[in-house]
């Protein structure tokens, strides 16, 4: 069942919210890294990392509410609120589902809390800090704030967290469990990633886990959160896009298979250049690469299917890293698939998730 | 669009039914021997014995008797969390009748798995060294990186469905399971492996006696005089198959899922709705979705955690929605196994439809009067073939669950 979207809270380094969103596709943002010092056996090095400010939640919610929620969770509310704003739906509890997906949950506040164990003995481990380290804190805290009482779920499966929030999202509308989800992925960047990213880097093997490897893209980790607000297709009220089908363990769309449909690739968080050089054999694709303004994500998928909802939206094809095509090209749709290869498999030929979104679907 | 209408989530689909059963926790190391120690009276939480709590009082937990799955060998490929997963998954797949699980790589199978601890990157003695600047070794990330459990199982049994790992606290093996049922009756899946997982660590032993919900002595689940939890471990894995895949193998049913809700309080990070708002409407969300009645229920087994919010809290629900339906909780036996817990209770829910009886709620010695029900004094027979298994959990979350013997759909 194609899920209609409906809002785009989009956070990151380049900022939040649709003005920033958009500005940045339109390549009208310059986002320089903040540079933080990294020990490894290898010696030191500035580390660039894409912090994201969450300095917005402060004019929706007023402090004291805000004072017991960690980096983590602020990172999320504030997506989840940008989309419930841009959405511009009546949210009713019951019938609202919330997800929240993430790579490496809340690594900074699990840290913290080992920070009071370490510091202070066993006897005065903060019980604040553990509570905000449990995964499901900014789902608890999301719901809480926007009074969500329906299905809640918060889930953690690496780069594929993003495609199966949105399948338990279309499972849950397609039920008739609820009428609307608010679904959406954080991930946080903390020291102990800084330290890890680096010494992936310093090892430079191809075999270890890419996403904290950023072996084969050099622009250094981030953080962000994007969320989107799901809902059945209906004939009126036109979404942004509708995303269509997501397809597991797809092979590499052909141009056969792609028909009238532009493949976008935007933000490979992991093996680009490969990608690139295949995908130039393709006739046409766009690329969007977010990494310069994001950094490297495991739920960068959330971006790229923000990308193309934006695009099919506002009738443009933005690109800011055109090969064939030039920036900000007119585009009347229909369609954009996002094909993300799966590299944590051995498999051959490579497969991937691929994501339909169109601007028009039959009901 | 219209978002008005009533919540019911009642919709024809493929049925559901579990074909095999694997569970280890500190009861047993398999699950007949896990199912059976609920019967008897003997309990014996005791201090941890793979790590050291620097506490002025011992915190009992209900660790996994020893075993194999005990080496801390720093080449163990994952971490303890998925190596019970795998261990459970193991044991119900050969219970169901897959053997070794090489026949599945032909089929549409999914892998949907419950955890707390297995999701978090929070290594003490790797981050000691990062802090104490000593450049760690990244083997225990890399070990982290790799224990995704559901991940394990799918990469293990050579899978190619949709594989979840949910981390909604205690909840999380209910969910879990509810969910990887939805994947079979909407046809995204022949057969899914679903629970949970948990291992008992210092980190999350550390942050429950920090909440000041852990009790020194055996828990003692809807008690007068209960004062917490006891933490424990272990894992269950449930096979789920659609009718037609168990049919089509001529294999026996042991229980069909007939209903699934979940919810969220909405309301505390830590503390459930007081009048257990939240977990009322999983409750009915499920019994919608079964097409069934609460007075159809032949027995509840209950979240009790021992804790005073808990307890009161779904006592209330229970004595509300449930009033002369026979309840209990195994958490007596088994300790809080967090992400494991509602895997676990679902698979006993299940053995326990099949045996016909149910068992005491271990702990329970006199009645809370602000409670004002009595769960399961002794062993009693079952008069019914439904059972709910239900989950509350951190944050809020909400899961139940109907299972009927197979046969027993409406």
């Amino acid at each position: 069942m194609p899920m209609a979207i409906r809002g785009i809270g989009p956070v990151g380094a380049f900022g939040a919210g649709l003005d920033e969103w958009r500005a940045t596709l339109k390549g009208e943002r310059k986002v320089e890294p903040e540079l933080i010092a990294i020990e490894t056996e290898q010696g030191a090095c500035n580390l660039p990392v894409f912090r994201a400010s969450t300095s917005p939640l402060k004019a929706i919610i007023k402090s004291r509410e805000l004072r017991r929620l960690d980096h983590f969770s602020k990172l999320a509310l504030l997506g989840a609120l940008l989309a419930c704003e841009d959405a511009g739906q009546t949210l009713i509890s019951e019938r609202t589902g919330l997800i929240v997906a993430s790579a490496y949950g809340a690594s900074a506040t699990t840290f913290s809390f080992l920070d009071s164990v370490i510091n202070d003995g066993d006897v005065l481990a903060s019980p604040t800090l553990f509570s905000n380290s449990v995964h499901n804190a900014a789902a608890a805290h999301i719901a809480k704030y926007l009074n969500i009482t329906g299905p809640n779920l918060s889930l953690t499966q690496g780069h594929l967290s993003v495609p199966m929030a949105l399948i338990t999202a279309a499972h849950w509308l397609t039920e008739g469990r609820v009428d609307a989800v608010l679904c959406g992925a954080v991930d946080e960047y903390c020291d102990v990633l800084g330290y890890c990213w680096q010494s992936y880097l310093n090892r430079k093997t191809t075999t270890t886990r890419k996403n904290l490897n950023p072996d084969l893209k050099p622009c250094g980790p981030g953080e962000g959160s994007l969320f989107f607000w799901l809902s059945r297709a209906e004939k009126t009220n036109t979404p942004y896009a509708y995303l269509e089908k997501i397809e597991q363990n797809a092979p590499e769309p052909t141009n056969k298979t792609l028909n009238d449909t532009v493949p976008l690739i935007s933000s490979p968080n992991t093996c680009h250049n490969h990608l690139e050089s295949r995908i130039s054999q393709r006739k046409k694709y766009l690329q969007q690469d977010l990494s310069q303004y994001l950094g490297a994500l495991p739920i960068i998928t959330a971006f790229d299917l923000a990308v193309a909802a934006t695009m099919l939206s506002d009738q443009t094809l933005y690109s800011n890293k055109p090969l064939r095509h030039p920036q900000s090209l007119p585009f009347s749709g229909p369609a954009i698939c996002c094909w993300q290869p799966d590299y944590e498999t051995s498999r051959k030929p490579l497969t991937g998730n691929c994501y339909w979104i169109t601007n028009r679907v039959n009901l | 669009m219209s978002i008005s209408g009533p919540a019911i989530v009642s919709q024809p689909g493929k049925q559901v039914t579990v074909t095999g059963i694997g569970a280890l926790c500190a009861t047993g190391l398999d699950f007949e021997r896990a199912f059976t120690a609920l019967f008897e009276k003997r309990r014996e939480p005791s201090a941890p014995r793979r790590f050291d709590l620097e506490h002025p009082t011992i915190y009992p937990v209900f660790e996994l008797p020893p075993s194999p799955l005990d080496s801390e060998d720093e080449n163990q490929p994952w971490l303890r969390t998925s190596r019970l997963a795998l261990a459970a998954a193991r044991e119900a797949l050969e219970d169901a009748g897959w053997g070794d699980g090489k026949g599945l790589s032909q089929l549409k199978v999914g892998v949907c798995i419950g955890t707390t601890v297995g999701g978090s990157m929070n290594d003490e003695q790797f981050y000691r060294d990062f802090r104490d600047g000593k450049n760690p070794g990244l083997k225990p990330i890399d070990r982290y990186l790799r224990s995704n459990p559901a991940a394990v199982l799918a990469q293990t049994f050579n899978l190619h469905g949709p594989q979840l790992t949910i981390v909604n606290a205690c909840s999380s093996g209910t969910d879990a399971i509810g969910l990887g049922a939805s994947w079979i009756k909407s046809g995204l899946c022949d057969l899914v492996l679903a629970g949970g997982s948990d291992e008992l660590c210092r980190v999350t032993c550390n942050g429950f006696i920090s909440l000041m919900i852990s009790d020194h002595q055996p828990c003692r689940p809807f008690d007068r005089q209960r004062n917490g939890l006891n933490l424990g471990e272990g894992a269950a894995i449930l096979i789920l198959e659609s009718k037609q895949l168990q049919k089509r193998r001529n294999q026996a049913a042991k229980a069909s899922i007939l209903g699934y809700g979940s919810s969220c309080d909405a309301w505390h990070l830590t503390a459930p709705h007081p009048e257990g708002r939240g977990l009322s409407q999983a409750l009915q969300l499920a019994l919608n979705n079964a097409g069934t009645k609460a007075e159809d229920i032949a027995f509840i087994n209950a979240h009790g955690t021992a804790t005073q919010n808990n307890d009161l809290t779904e006592g209330k629900v229970i004595k509300s929605l449930f009033p002369r339906t026979p309840f209990f909780s195994t958490k007596g036996h088994t300790g809080h196994t967090l992400g494991a817990a509602g895997a676990l209770e679902a698979a006993f829910t299940i053995a326990m439809l099949q045996s016909g009886k149910i068992p005491a709620s271990a702990g329970f010695s006199e009645i809370d009067p602000e409670i004002g029900l009595t769960p399961t004094k002794c062993c009693e027979n079952l008069d019914g073939h439904l059972a709910l298994s239900q989950s509350l959990a951190f944050g809020g979350n909400n899961g139940a669950l109907i299972f009927g013997l197979d046969g027993a759909e409406q």
